[in-house]
């Protein structure tokens, strides 16, 4: 939460709702979270220990690195979708079904925010990952540098 | 080749993060249930009706006043209740006389008639005697409702401001007696107009005059707020006929209401501090110096008239703020409050946005009683609406009220922007 809201300065008042219901009470922060650390963990883990053909390139890591940055925007966008369209809280729901309120629109925008600051995040955990599990590599210890 | 030593590392380290952050959602703010009090219920209603000489124009023909007094004393919550009655006619100067008229309600309305009307001493009223009488009969069970024309029987003619500001004293002093007793008592004030069609006696000097035409008279109830408040709740004043307007005298103690800052009109920008409504953080004003946040807060445990709440001259608020509007709360709001139901949200406006803000609602004198007095009555044929001396009477039992009461507002909201 303090992450999002603290680092990254998404809470917005006016739309108080979202950012309780969708994301801190239904714990939608630990999630996005999970898919920023997990993903590019598992794959860092399968770049370093699955996959073991000794020759690869520089960019074969970049290549890496880029369908983990898509996977985790895809499922943080997807999932963030979920958390706050197809929220039960009643008064969330109003908010958004009700367009004078400008939450639908705001929710969309928040939704493509949190997907980029999670590739972001993403990116930087898949290079401290990487240099890591480079130590213990047997076939990709050369990369990424 | 796979290490598989290092993969096995991997996957106990990916369990432990998964399985340490798959709790329950996170538990939402606790919504504090008070325990029920003790429930106090009516058993008892004592009626004390004026029938000095003044009152006599009220009862010469049927009017406002029949018809409210008659409501009052057949009001369908005290016959649903059981709650039983005793009718009483109450006047005199130097020895009070009452008058006992009995149990039945459809006898006593009755004797509301210029000659029924005619028992005790009808040469004067003296106000104060009265409320003593009326006070001390009231208690946790039983309420009293006292009918006069509120106008204080005046005997120095010479001096009449200063003898109204004794008899206010007098007041005072009544009903300081009666809160001194320490239970939760309510004076409830009603006024209400009537053709009055008789000798209409002045207050500011001697002598009479036959007038024909509106005049006000005056309901007290006394009793236990939560009774007072149940019997008489706002809604039932509609169905007093001629019934102009209420305030209610309580002693403002240890009165909380919940509050929470709101994004409602917001102007700048701030944060909410989770788990502490009362408070934002990072306040900023907008590209034009402006900064505003919503108040929602429950007034509905207040016996207070919409009127009294919605009337901004009955707020006061730090200097640093004002107070840009004030609405009754609707659902379209999206306040996102959970522990309670607001009644009304604020709309507070500032350029220094910073540091801890109060803003409180005063036990005020509502507007109406001052525009019902008038400290010379010689001409009442042209003051349909004005009683003479009321403001003195009423600022006798305010007087009490707030001497009695712990501080002078009736609640204070704080809250902290940083």
């Amino acid at each position: 939460m303090d992450l999002y809201e603290g680092l990254f300065g998404i809470g917005v008042a006016r739309y108080q709702l979202i950012f309780d219901h969708a994301l801190y009470y239904s714990n939608g922060y630990v999630h996005l979270g999970l898919i920023f650390i997990l993903t590019p963990l598992l794959f860092t883990a399968l770049f370093y220990f699955v996959y073991t053909y000794p020759y690869s390139k520089y960019w074969y890591w970049l290549i890496a690195l880029a369908v983990c940055a898509v996977l985790v925007f895809a499922i943080t966008y997807q999932h963030t979708l979920n958390l706050i369209f197809t929220n039960t809280h009643p008064e969330l729901r109003a908010a958004i079904s009700d367009p004078s309120t400008g939450y639908r629109n705001f929710a969309s925008q928040l939704v493509m925010q949190l997907s980029i600051i999670n590739i972001f995040l993403s990116i930087g955990l898949f290079a401290i990952y990487s240099l890591v599990f480079k130590q213990f590599s047997k076939s990709q210890g050369h990369l990424p540098i | 080749m796979i290490n598989y030593r290092a993969f096995l590392f991997f996957l106990i380290i990916c369990s432990l993060i998964m399985i340490s952050s798959c709790n329950a959602d996170r538990p939402k703010p606790d919504i504090t249930v008070p325990e029920p009090e003790e429930e106090i219920s009516l058993r008892h209603v004592n009626y004390y009706i004026d029938n000095s000489g003044g009152m006599f124009g009220y009862v010469s023909e049927f009017n406002n006043y029949i018809s409210t007094v008659s409501e009052l004393a057949q009001k369908p919550d005290f016959i649903t209740s059981g709650v039983s009655k005793q009718f009483n006619f109450i006047n005199g100067f130097d020895q009070i006389v009452i008058t006992d008229i009995g149990t039945s309600a459809r006898y006593f309305t009755s004797k509301l008639n210029p000659t029924d009307f005619n028992v005790g001493n009808i040469q004067g009223n003296d106000l104060n005697k009265m409320f003593q009488i009326a006070l001390e009969n009231t208690s946790s069970d039983t309420l009293t409702i006292f009918i006069t024309d509120a106008i204080y029987d005046i005997q120095q003619k010479d001096d009449p401001l200063n003898s109204l500001i004794v008899e206010s004293r007098e007041t005072r002093r009544q009903f300081i007696s009666r809160l001194n007793s320490g239970d939760d008592f309510q004076t409830l004030f009603i006024k209400v107009s009537s053709n009055f069609s008789g000798r209409y006696y002045f207050g500011r000097k001697f002598g009479q005059e036959a007038i024909d035409m509106p005049r006000p008279f005056y309901i007290f109830v006394f009793g236990h707020s939560d009774i007072v408040n149940s019997y008489f709740s706002d809604s039932y004043f509609d169905r007093l006929d001629g019934y102009e307007n209420h305030f209610r005298y309580f002693k403002t103690g240890e009165m909380e209401i919940p509050y929470a800052v709101a994004s409602h009109n917001q102007m700048g920008d701030f944060r909410f501090v989770r788990n502490d409504r009362k408070r934002v953080t990072n306040a900023t004003t907008d590209r034009r110096n402006n900064f505003q946040i919503g108040l929602a807060v429950d007034f509905s445990s207040l016996p207070l008239s919409s009127d009294y709440l919605t009337d901004l001259d009955n707020y006061t608020i730090s200097p640093s703020f004002e107070i840009a509007e004030l609405e009754p709360y609707n659902s379209s709001m999206f306040l996102g409050i959970s522990d309670f139901e607001p009644s009304h949200v604020f709309t507070l406006r500032s350029q220094r946005p910073h540091g801890s803000q109060n803003m409180k609602l005063m036990n005020n004198s509502p507007l109406w009683i001052s525009e019902s007095h008038t400290d010379d009555d010689s001409e009442i044929q042209n003051q349909p609406d004005k009683t003479w001396g009321i403001q003195y009477l009423i600022a006798g039992i305010e007087d009490a009220y707030k001497h009695m009461s712990k501080r002078n507002y009736i609640v204070n909201m704080e809250i902290f922007i940083e």
